[in-house]
């Protein structure tokens, strides 16, 4: 993006001395700038005007030898009937080889735009801003829908959230299984079949040959989305992005389908980004948590760190608005509604909601502080100058943990 | 009909202090297709409880295990197959399916005795050709044969009456079948689809005035001033009552479905999984928001919800379906520390919590109902300590017994842990 806009300054000074050199012969052609024939691009004609943010510390100017993605200050807006929806504002990560990075938020907060960016899949109205996605040596927000072919599914997976509206409801799971060994590996008919049924053993569908014949209405919601994490894995990807896998889910199919996640990045070595807006299948899978809110990161860090010293007051409002097996008490509702996008909020975003707002929270974007080295979050409540604030998140999780141990002595008698 | 209603009017003014809603071995079968291909589906299958005044009771368990279908029979959005729903001490639904069975058993016997009758008489008839010299024998024959007979016809006269009986309990279910509407009123649904069960095309205040129109209410100062009271009672603004759904945010509009249920005063509010399609940040407002109504307006809420903490935060008791039953119910209390029946052990154990060191040595079980013997020790809905019901084999019960007084017991055979 950068590389692109330097050029074009540098198009528009020439035309610039063209016309200071003709200046006295013809002035009227001083209003012309640039070339009037050239289709404006989306970003120049949707300008956004605040995309100058500064690259958060935790990105470590070098990317380590390790990182194998990274999403660098990326802003994507969708343009619609009532304005311009400012969907990703700034966002920053960097994704390490073998961990999972789970991405936190409501709905609206821009975690699925931002995977769906990576995947180049976003929808026709979208504009991407400015930002850098890398990744094995290119940047994805350069790259023409011709590459992508090259990059989805075979290097890069994804899993939506609804197994039945991602699979083809009038074609046979086996050919959709075998469809892209076919076309992308060149398997003959009879190897790709093999290596469905295989990839079906291997997700834990029992039967596969009698299952390979069937459609997907005939499978029940648990096994259709083992189908699809079967068909993303068909090319043996190197990073899966699950989009909220199983939200559509109940609690003993989704534990399933997290265990069978699990199971397979570790026997693959999968690297994994995680959508989800459910804390406790976040807590069951992430290595490293991205809290989003509003088009941003506003809390980076280790799980352990994120969920037992969370400092973000949005962090908190999360964790402690979701009854836990040991509340009593009434629960503590985030107040009032996410922002909409379309005019953004001038400081803090969550500034608002929130309880502990201060003056500032209003006025101007709050930066990254570090808290350690793995763990940062974008609060004015972290500047030395706020005031001190206890959570009552630690009682939380000692009484739920008590709770958890009654139960556990139980079931071990 | 103006007098049933009237007497029924009466009876709803008299106080009435016993449970708000009982199901007593309640069948919802669905059927599909004919002869060869027939399918019955058994939804609901021998479900009984009680939802008693002022109290939340929840139902959980996976999708598919009929407690939707549950609470849709109990509004009679479906005729049920078997059983009776009381509302109020009320009979409101009744299904016929077991009086079918009998009346066909019945049949079945008559068919059986006259058939027995006809061998015995024939029987008789033979010794009657063989005996042609001997008059008195003769006489006597005739005389059993006689006997056999009004001995036959006394039994099936008391069969058909029996079966006169139970067709007249299926002419009486019928009639308990029909709506009794003002009854009705008093139990209202709140839906899971916030944006589903909204009409897109009614205003806010016509979808919430939609239940006093069909009442027959036409001063519209009253329902305006219902609607507004409604609106304000959800923490909407009566400004909004003039808007459309879809201009609205899923917490928002669950809230209006949620007016929707409240305008017409309700006794009872069947809530059908109404958080499970909002956001994790408004989840909690809607929860507080029932809370709320439920202590002020002193209304029973039957719950249907999938999410284990929020049942065990909002509800008083808990059943816990499988498969169409209901395999245990008790307090939230005493259903997270004591749970009994394998299945309930394997849901709690399939709940994630925010605790990811908790998370990460979380032992899951797995509940395999293929391992259970009933062959011979059928299982029975047993209350095993006050309160605390499960549906077990009498050996189970043994265990569960020695497990609940803390003694050291053998693991369940039908759970198996995953690593």
């Amino acid at each position: 993006m950068d590389k692109n806009l330097d050029k074009k300054i540098v198009v528009n000074q020439e035309f610039d001395d063209t016309n200071l050199n003709n200046e006295q012969e013809n002035p009227k052609k001083l209003q012309i700038k640039g070339n009037l024939f050239k289709r404006k691009t989306l970003q120049e004609k949707y300008p956004n005007p605040d995309t100058d943010i500064e690259i958060p510390e935790y990105l470590s100017l070098a990317p380590s030898e390790d990182t194998i993605l990274r999403v660098e200050n990326l802003h994507i807006s969708f343009r619609t009937p009532n304005g311009i929806v400012r969907a990703v504002r700034g966002v920053n990560f960097d994704l390490k080889k073998g961990e999972t990075l789970c991405i936190v938020g409501e709905s609206g907060s821009g975690k699925s735009v931002t995977s769906r960016a990576i995947m180049g899949i976003l929808a026709g109205n979208a504009i991407i801003d400015a930002g850098h996605i890398f990744y094995d040596g290119k940047d994805l927000v350069e790259c023409k829908e011709k590459d992508f072919y090259a990059l989805r599914g075979s290097k890069i997976g994804m899993i939506f959230q609804d197994p039945l509206s991602s699979l083809n409801p009038i074609m046979r799971v086996g050919k959709q299984l075998t469809e892209a060994l076919r076309l992308k590996n060149g398997l003959d008919r009879e190897t790709a079949k093999k290596r469905a049924l295989e990839l079906m053993k291997e997700v834990g569908i029992p039967q596969p040959e009698k299952r390979f014949k069937q459609y997907p209405f005939q499978f029940s919601g648990g096994m259709r989305q083992r189908i699809v994490i079967a068909i993303a894995l068909a090319m043996e990807p190197e990073i899966l992005i699950c989009d909220e896998p199983t939200t559509a889910l109940d609690v003993t199919i989704q534990a399933q389908i997290l265990d069978l996640i699990k199971k397979l990045k570790k026997e693959k070595g999968l690297t994994i980004i995680f959508i989800t807006h459910d804390l406790g299948v976040v807590a069951n899978m992430a290595d490293r948590i991205a809290v989003m809110y509003a088009g941003k990161i506003v809390e980076y860090g280790n799980a352990s760190d994120v969920f037992y010293d969370p400092r973000h007051p949005y962090t908190w409002a999360l964790l402690e608005s979701m009854p836990s097996l040991a509340t009593s008490k009434r629960l503590s509702a985030i107040p009032g509604t996410p922002p909409n996008m379309i005019y953004p909020p001038k400081g803090d975003a969550f500034a608002a909601r929130n309880r502990y707002a201060m003056k500032i929270d209003f006025e101007q974007q709050p930066p990254f502080f570090k808290i350690n080295d793995n763990h940062y979050a974008a609060t004015w409540l972290l500047h030395p100058d706020a005031p001190k604030l206890e959570n009552s998140l630690k009682n939380r999780y000692e009484s739920q943990r008590k709770l958890h141990h009654i139960q556990e002595d139980n079931s071990h008698e | 009909m103006n007098k049933e209603l009237n007497t029924l009017n009466e009876e709803l003014k008299s106080e009435y202090d016993g449970p708000i809603l009982e199901l007593k071995n309640v069948r919802q079968y669905f059927q599909s297709g004919w002869g060869k291909s027939k399918v019955v589906v058994k939804a609901v299958h021998n479900v009984s409880f009680q939802v008693k005044k002022g109290e939340v009771f929840g139902l959980v368990g996976e999708s598919g295990c009929g407690k939707t279908t549950t609470g849709r029979s109990i509004i009679k959005l479906y005729n049920i197959t078997d059983g009776t729903i009381y509302f109020k001490g009320v009979p409101i639904s009744q299904g016929n399916r077991s009086f079918r069975i009998k009346i066909k058993e019945l049949r079945a016997k008559i068919a059986e005795l006259k058939k027995l009758e006809k061998e015995a008489i024939a029987e008789l008839k033979g010794d009657l050709a063989l005996q042609q010299n001997d008059n008195n024998a003769m006489n006597a024959t005739d005389n059993k044969i006689q006997d056999v007979q009004t001995d036959t016809n006394m039994k099936i006269a008391e069969l058909k009456k029996e079966i006169v009986a139970n067709l007249e309990k299926i002419k009486e279910s019928k009639t308990i079948n029909k709506r009794k509407r003002e009854l009705m009123d008093k139990m209202q649904m709140i839906f899971q689809d916030p944006i589903d069960s909204l009409d897109p095309r009614l205003t806010v205040k016509e979808i919430i005035a939609e239940g006093m129109y069909i009442n027959g209410i036409k001063d519209h100062k009253y329902i305006s001033d219902k609607v507004n009271e409604a609106l304000e009672l959800v923490g909407l603004l009566p400004d909004h009552a003039s808007r459309y759904p879809h201009e609205f945010s899923g917490g928002q509009r669950q809230r209006i479905g949620i007016a929707r249920a409240l305008v017409v005063n309700p006794d009872l509010i069947i809530a059908d999984e109404p958080i499970s399609a909002l956001d994790v940040s408004i989840q909690a407002q809607i929860i507080n928001l029932l809370n709320d109504i439920r202590h002020n307006m002193g209304l029973s809420i039957l719950f249907i919800a999938h999410n284990l903490s929020v049942v065990k935060f909002f509800c008083d008791r808990i059943g816990v379906m499988y498969y169409g039953r209901i395999v245990e119910i008790a307090t939230p209390d005493e259903l997270f520390a004591h749970p009994l029946h394998p299945y309930t052990k394997s849901l709690l154990s399939a709940v994630p919590l925010p605790d990811p060191d908790y998370e990460k040595n979380r032992k899951r079980i797995f509940y395999n109902p293929k391992l259970r013997e009933f062959t011979e020790d059928k299982p029975m809905m047993t209350e095993i300590r006050k309160g605390h019901f499960v549906y077990a084999s009498k050996a189970e019960l043994a265990r569960y017994e020695k497990e609940l007084n803390g003694e050291k017991v053998e693991p369940d055979p039908t759970l198996i842990e995953l690593e």
